[in-house]
């Protein structure tokens, strides 16, 4: 009897005993701030994922090349997937959305403030802060332009843009809320930053491996590109050319592709003509990102499955000039359910394999067209000359050398249309020069006066965060 | 406990007054058991209110009169028996013991205790019910059965999961499912499976189970503690007697049908409205044609695309188990095989399950049980709740009637690739592979020493495992998943839940009238789980499935997760005279989820209850048989932190820095969680007033509670502007309350000769409140309101077609009743909640002689519910697939009053909202009433089972989910009440006809 005792107080005695650590659990595949930021290597793996918002779907993976093209001129829905259809006519709150920038722009923020103090090699050290300060400036001018006018250019004065964080969120006390900088601000935030990464960056040849990363003349041409939509027109000019003499790029369009190379630049990993450069591997997404989400799916008819929703409008066709290489850029072909000729891209053709290619940026040719438009604007003499050197690259003569005024602004404008069609400029070069904005067919244009020409902020936001304004014109 | 409980009922019976007489009969009544008189039993004589109580030592003397010859004998926990007199002057009889009526007992893992002195709300059901109902877990065979107890399916998935919830729900993050446990295993709920919905709780088979109670207050729960906060359901497997062995078998066959699938249009009605739509957004016409098919064509031909997915399935399920035992030993051991089709073509579920439950005592004092069970479930999954182009649920209907199903070879044809992503979804549903295979124990052991008679120690360990394999094949030729090479992913799963507890039990009686009792005891839990997937690619074959086939490896993942509680507990219970009961809970417990300084929280629960009946003053009201009131008052916790949430749910008082893809082959590491190291439990605080009521010698029993449920200090997600980089965090914050009146009568109704009619009725109404939020906040968003209940619809008020030009018009916000088209914030308003607010269960048995029939109706009401397949087969023609043929009534020209509005491609028509913009256009009445359950069962006389060597033999026929009255405006009112906004596409329940036979050995 005393056995069966015993036995008992045996097993109850193992079972406690079994529980010395009684509480304690470790949540394995995670680290603590403290170990994980403990040297560089942490830092450069939060890096790691700054950039990885740039690929998102919502940013440069494909919102933010198609939105601003179909809610413009350049593009048009062939078959209706319920995608895209409200941005095509402008319709009440189909904009584009990139509130998720805040994300990586906190990733953005830990990095500034945290890698200075951690031991490791100070030239990586400033690497990774400089690749920070370009991302976060990315992320803001992209809020920036969704969701606020750019300075001078403000209707009715409204000049509120988007929230500025430049502090990290490590706790919950760091979560407060904040009210929306004005655009003003945000510009400068914009600016300084990437003067800052210009100091800290290493750089690397346009078109090389090494823009999968930014560098210096990155930070340069979006600077340049940033002083344009800012309407700092001489420091345009004089950054684009900076940017221009890092990449060894000659004012008469030297280093750009050759006509012969322009479309098939588009396949070829990393582009010839890349500053920066979004590298995209398969295993980023899953498996069917490829055929629902990706820039292949939704502009092509390459992949069996492709979904191949937008073509060309019939004006974008029409602006290509006659000898245009870029025109090569779209390949006529049928569409079951869309009548008569459509066409396909030729710029998203997902040549690393099943829908996958990378995501330029920004190319080399953006800094000749800013550099042209900036010195249009100021008057200074070159605008002409920097637009034949970009089209002696693309199969085009020299504009008529009397080419001046609207005439030459307009002709710039359509450069940059042709240029970037389904890259995601249309819609923001309209905007940021005050214009109306052109619709395709029938559908209506939207006077820069309109409220749709600013995106309406997250409702969910707008009641969380008092502070938090809408866009005029959002009921 | 026992003799409590007679000498209870000596006092009930004592004063049940003899009229006539005739004759006298007497005898005595012993339990087949221990050959021991029963005292206090009844004995009725039957079709008269006559009757008598047992002495002490068993015997009666009852006075028959003239005209009756029968007599009924009645005893708790005892079989009721009815004996013909005959030409006797002396009915001796032996009862046995009543397997059935165990909801007299509550099992509590810690020790049981008598139903008749708990003093919290507890419910029950007892395994009977269910026996042979061909549903996979015991937690459907709940459903309507039990007041309080609220039971939905997420998926008609055979063998799917479903939503319990016990009095409402409390909790607006945390996990509000009630805690299982099963023979003291206290075992994770949710789905096994990846690939299907597969329900942990299926590793059960139902017909092993004895028993269910669901404790509902804190007084009842309490003893959890730290877990109890959403309720307990214990589970109790049936255990072998001692005496002759005995052999069930039962075998069933039947058929499994689709419900009430929409009605779609062919292809020339769908052609027909789609050139209008293409006409109004000023399209050529042609451009429709070639999509949709020519209307004026008569050689249009119509796929049936239904017909390709839909199928009625088989079910069979066959049982067999034998159990018995002698002195020292006892015994149950049960195998069964069930295979259920789904409606869907290859959809379906198999189980088999093994179970040995064994006692053995190898001296007086000591005794040592084990409960051991193996279940094998594998789940052939469909695509379902969400809107997937791969689902069956939602391409089913939306796949267009002009484009074939196959080649003129019979081979699957292509879909065009501008609807579907090209996904010919007979195609798809036919190769694809979605296969979920799981092995699980449920198993324990417990030693129990008796140290005095009063005193005894219980040490019990419990595990819950379980081992899932789950394949995705997407093979090659299915044209979407060509592009590379097909692909399979393979996903292993592990849970590992033990848990111990060791205990003294006491029970003692001083001066025959005072009973003290209790519980003094230890628990430890810890529960691990991890999963590893992998995805290759490439697949020279497509019938070569398994990773090794692949050409290409395309992507890995993994998981870990863990979390440890540990408490003290204990109990104490004092009645008197089976008049006072008064029962006081403490418990302590901590969790490793919480803040190191937070991890340790304290539960309690006070109850009383008076029994009145036993009182002198209602001793001459006889036809009262038990009447008794209790109240209670407690407070019990939760520590499920957002179930959703993988990093948060066992870590969310940390701050984490997790992986988060990669950058040029660098890995990327994020801050991935804000940690709240002051984190703590969610508390319930349950206030319980009960009434338990015996009526006219058992015609009526009846239970009533009121309740109020207070869940305060909430683990609560508050939300954190997005642009601080993080969505939410957790903290203790907020307060819901539900509050209301379950209600269970059990009456019998009629007894005439051979035929009897009984029913079983329940309801239960409730309401939920948000009491608080955090910060002093009255909402977040359109989610949360303060003063409204936690799930509702805030929406805009759709006010139907505009009969001068076919758009939809919505209220403009402004209170005047004024339309807008334009549904924009302003618009939005409450329109109601997702939360029922009454729901119940109605049972009829109705037997004559050895015929049974039982007819069950379970249903709901209160609820609004969504159904967004209306964004799909309702858009007005502006889609791109097909549509009910309701929507053939659309508007065509001024003046027509209609509730289709004018078709137009795209749906995005200037200066109107989309078509498709959330509205109560997509809400209706989600209450129904369901004829859940008939039963037809015959019983073979025992005369003539023995004829052909069985102890007994019934035969049976049965229908599940036969009909459903609603004005739910989706296919299945069951799947969606619950969950709120995902209603794209549910896998809806089926209809089950079924015949089976029932042997005795």
């Amino acid at each position: 009897m005393k056995n069966y005792i015993k036995i008992i107080a045996l097993g109850s005695i193992l079972s406690l005993a079994s529980c010395s650590d009684l509480l304690d659990t470790e949540p394995r595949q995670s680290l603590t701030p403290d170990t994980a930021l403990a040297d560089v290597n942490g830092y450069e793996s939060l890096l790691a994922t700054a950039y990885t918002g740039a690929r998102s779907f919502a940013s440069y993976g494909q919102s933010l090349m198609i939105a601003p093209e179909i809610m413009a001129d350049n593009l048009r829905i062939i078959a209706n997937t319920g995608r895209y259809i409200g941005q095509e006519v402008n319709a009440d709150r189909q904009h584009m959305g990139l509130w998720g920038n805040y994300g990586a722009i906190n990733v953005t923020n830990i990095i500034i403030n945290g890698v200075d103090a951690v031991e490791g090699d100070a030239t990586r050290k400033n690497r990774i802060k400089g690749e920070a300060f370009f991302l976060r400036a990315l992320y803001y001018f992209d809020l920036a332009k969704v969701y606020g006018y750019e300075p001078g250019k403000e209707v009715n004065g409204w000049n509120n843009s988007v929230i500025i964080r430049t502090t990290p969120t490590l706790s919950f006390s760091d979560a407060d809320f904040k009210a929306r900088s004005t655009n003003r601000q945000v510009y400068d935030l914009i600016e300084s930053d990437l003067n800052t990464a210009i100091g800290l960056l290493p750089s690397a040849a346009q078109g090389s491996n090494g823009i999968y990363r930014v560098t210096k003349g990155a930070a340069e041409a979006l600077l340049a590109r940033a002083y344009l939509y800012d309407s700092k027109l001489p420091q345009a000019a004089a950054m684009a050319t900076q940017s221009m003499t890092t990449f060894n790029l000659g004012n008469d369009g030297t280093g750009l592709s050759t006509p012969a190379n322009y479309v098939s630049g588009f396949s070829t990993y990393p582009n010839p003509e890349s500053l920066f450069e979004i590298e995209i591997r398969s295993v980023d997404w899953s498996t069917v990102d490829g055929v629902n989400n990706s820039m292949c799916t939704l502009t092509s008819n390459v992949f069996t499955g492709a979904q191949f929703i937008v073509t060309a409008s019939s004006e974008l066709i029409a602006a290509y000039e006659i000898g245009d290489i870029r025109r090569n850029a779209w390949i006529a072909t049928t569409r079951s359910g869309a009548t008569g000729t459509v066409f396909r891209s030729a710029k998203w053709l997902g040549t690393k394999g099943d829908f996958l290619e990378n995501l330029p940026i920004m190319r080399a040719s953006e800094l000749f067209l800013i550099r042209a438009e900036a010195r249009f604007r100021t008057d200074a003499p070159g605008a002409r000359s920097d637009l034949n050197a970009l089209r002696s690259k693309r199969g085009l003569a020299a504009v008529d050398a009397g080419l001046v005024g609207d005439a030459l602004f307009n002709q710039i404008l359509k450069e940059r249309r042709v240029e970037f069609a389904l890259e995601g400029h249309r819609w923001f070069d309209l905007k940021r020069n005050g214009l109306t904005i052109s619709k395709h067919s029938n559908n209506q244009p939207v006077p820069y006066s309109d409220y749709r020409l600013l995106a309406p902020l997250p409702q969910d936001q707008l009641i969380l965060n008092e502070l938090l304004v809408d866009n005029p014109g959002y009921n | 406990m026992r003799k409590v409980l007679l000498i209870g009922f000596m006092f009930l019976m004592a004063n049940v007054v003899a009229f006539a007489q005739s004759r006298v009969i007497t005898g005595t009544v012993i339990s087949s058991e221990d050959n021991l008189g029963v005292p206090g039993a009844t004995v009725l004589v039957k079709g008269t209110t006559i009757g008598i109580a047992t002495d002490l030592d068993g015997k009666y003397s009852i006075n028959v009169p003239a005209g009756s010859n029968v007599l009924v004998f009645r005893f708790v926990g005892l079989s009721p028996q009815e004996v013909n007199i005959g030409n006797r002057s002396v009915v001796d009889i032996s009862m046995e013991e009543d397997i059935q009526s165990l909801s007299e007992y509550v099992v509590t893992s810690y020790g049981d205790q008598s139903k008749r002195e708990a003093t919290g709300a507890i419910s029950s059901v007892k395994g009977e019910i269910f026996e042979n109902l061909p549903v996979q877990s015991f937690d459907r065979a709940m459903q309507g059965r039990i007041a309080g107890v609220q039971v939905t399916s997420t998926s008609g998935q055979p063998g799917g999961t479903l939503n319990v919830r016990i009095r409402g729900v409390g909790s607006i993050n945390a996990g509000n499912d009630p805690l299982y446990i099963i023979d003291g295993v206290q075992i994770a709920s949710g789905g096994l499976s990846g690939q299907g919905n597969q329900n942990a709780l299926g590793s059960i088979n139902p017909n092993d189970i004895e028993s269910i109670e669901v404790l509902k207050d804190a007084a009842a729960a309490a003893i959890y503690g730290a877990q109890a906060a959403n309720g307990v359901v214990i589970v109790t497997t049936k255990r072998g007697k001692k005496g002759k062995s005995l052999v069930k078998v039962s075998v069933q066959e039947g058929i499994v049908q689709p419900l009430n699938l929409y009605d779609v249009m062919d292809a020339s009605q769908l052609a027909g409205i789609k050139r209008v739509a293409y006409q109004n957004r000023g399209l050529a016409t042609a451009g429709a044609d070639a999509t949709y098919g020519n209307p004026e064509d008569p050689n249009l031909e119509s796929s049936d695309w239904l017909d390709a997915l839909y199928r009625t399935g088989r079910l069979s399920v066959y049982d067999v188990s034998i159990s018995g035992g002698d002195e020292k030993t006892t015994f149950y051991l049960s195998g069964s095989y069930t295979k259920q089709e789904g409606q869907i073509e290859m959809s379906d579920y198999s189980r088999a399950t093994g179970r040995l439950n064994v006692t053995h005592r190898p001296s007086k004092n000591f005794t040592v049980s084990a409960n051991l069970s193996l279940a094998f479930q594998n789940t052939n999954g469909s695509i379902a709740n969400g809107n997937f182009v791969n689902s069956p649920f939602v391409a089913g209907f939306s796949a267009r009637p002009n484009v074939p199903i196959y080649n003129e070879d019979g081979t699957f044809a292509p879909y065009p690739s501008n609807h579907l992503f090209g996904y010919n979804i007979a195609q798809g549903v036919a190769q694809e592979l979605r296969s979920g295979k799981t092995v699980q124990t449920v198993s324990n052991i417990q030693m129990s020493y008796q140290i005095a008679p009063w005193l005894s120690f219980t040490s019990y360990f419990g595990l819950d495992f379980s081992d899932n394999a789950d394949i995705n094949n997407r093979p090659s030729t299915i044209p979407v998943f060509s592009s590379y090479g097909g692909a399979s992913t393979v996903t292993a799963r592990r849970a590992t839940n033990f848990n111990t507890n060791h205990n003294f039990n006491f029970n003692k009686k001083f001066n025959d009238v005072h009973t003290v009792s209790g519980i003094l005891g230890v628990e430890y839990k810890g529960s691990q789980s991890d999963l590893q997937t992998a995805t290759g690619r490439g697949f020279p074959n497509p019938t070569l499935i398994y990773l090794n086939n692949a050409a290409t490896p395309f992507a890995v993942g993994s998981f870990f997760t863990e979390y440890k509680r540990a408490g003290v507990f204990g109990q104490a219970k004092y009645d008197y005279d089976d008049r006072y009961t008064a029962d006081f809970t403490l418990r302590r417990d901590g969790h490793s989820r919480f803040g190191e300084q937070n991890r340790w929280g304290t539960f309690y629960a006070a109850s009383a209850g008076w029994r009145l009946s036993s009182e002198a003053f209602l001793q001459d009201v006889t036809w009262l048989d038990n009447l008794r009131v209790r109240a209670s008052y407690g407070i019990t916790g939760n520590s499920d932190i957002d179930p959703n949430d993988l990093d948060r749910s066992n870590f969310g008082s940390r701050t984490l820095v997790g992986s988060s893809g990669q950058y040029l082959g660098q890995g990327g590491l994020n801050l991935s969680q804000l940690g709240n190291d002051l984190l703590t439990w969610e508390e319930s605080e349950t206030f319980n007033f009960g009434l338990d009521a015996t009526l006219f010698n058992g015609r009526i029993i009846t239970t009533v509670d009121f309740w109020r449920k207070n869940s305060k200090s909430l683990l609560f997600n508050t939300p954190l502007p997005v642009d601080s980089g993080f969505g939410s965090i957790t903290r203790n914050t907020g307060e819901v309350r539900n509050q209301g009146v379950d209600i269970d009568i059990q009456t019998v109704n009629i007894v005439v000769g051979k035929f009897q009619w009984s029913t079983g009725f329940n309801i239960t109404f409730l309401e939920n409140e948000l009491i608080s939020l955090y910060d002093g906040k009255d909402r977040v968003g359109n989610d949360l309101i303060v003063g409204r209940p936690i799930q509702f619809w805030y929406t805009n008020q759709y006010q139907g077609v505009n009969p001068s030009n076919g758009r939809a018009m919505y209220d403009d916000g402004t209170g005047t009743g004024n339309y807008t088209y334009i549904a924009g914030q302003s618009t939005l308003d409450y329109r109601g909640t997702g939360l029922p607010t009454s729901y119940g269960g109605l049972s009829n048995t109705f037997t004559y002689g050895p015929v049974t029939l039982e007819v069950f109706f379970q249903g709901q009401f209160g609820n609004i519910a969504s159904n967004a397949d209306i964004f799909n087969l309702g858009n007005w023609g502006s889609g791109t697939g097909n549509l009910t043929v309701d929507q053939l009534n659309y508007w065509k020209q001024p003046g027509d009053v209609t509730t289709v509005g004018r078709p137009f491609e795209g749906g995005q028509e200037a200066g109107t909202s989309a078509v498709n913009t959330f509205s109560t256009r997509l809400l209706s009445d989600g209450g129904y009433v369901r004829l859940k359950q008939v039963t037809l069962n015959y019983r073979l006389g025992s005369a003539a089972a023995s004829k052909i060597g069985m102890a007994s033999a019934s035969i049976f026929v049965q229908g599940l989910n036969l009909a459903t009255f609603t004005n739910f405006n989706g296919i299945d009112p069951e799947v969606v009440s619950i969950t709120g906004n995902t209603t794209f596409g549910r896998y809806p329940n089926a209809r089950q006809i079924s015949a089976g036979i029932n042997l005795n050995f």
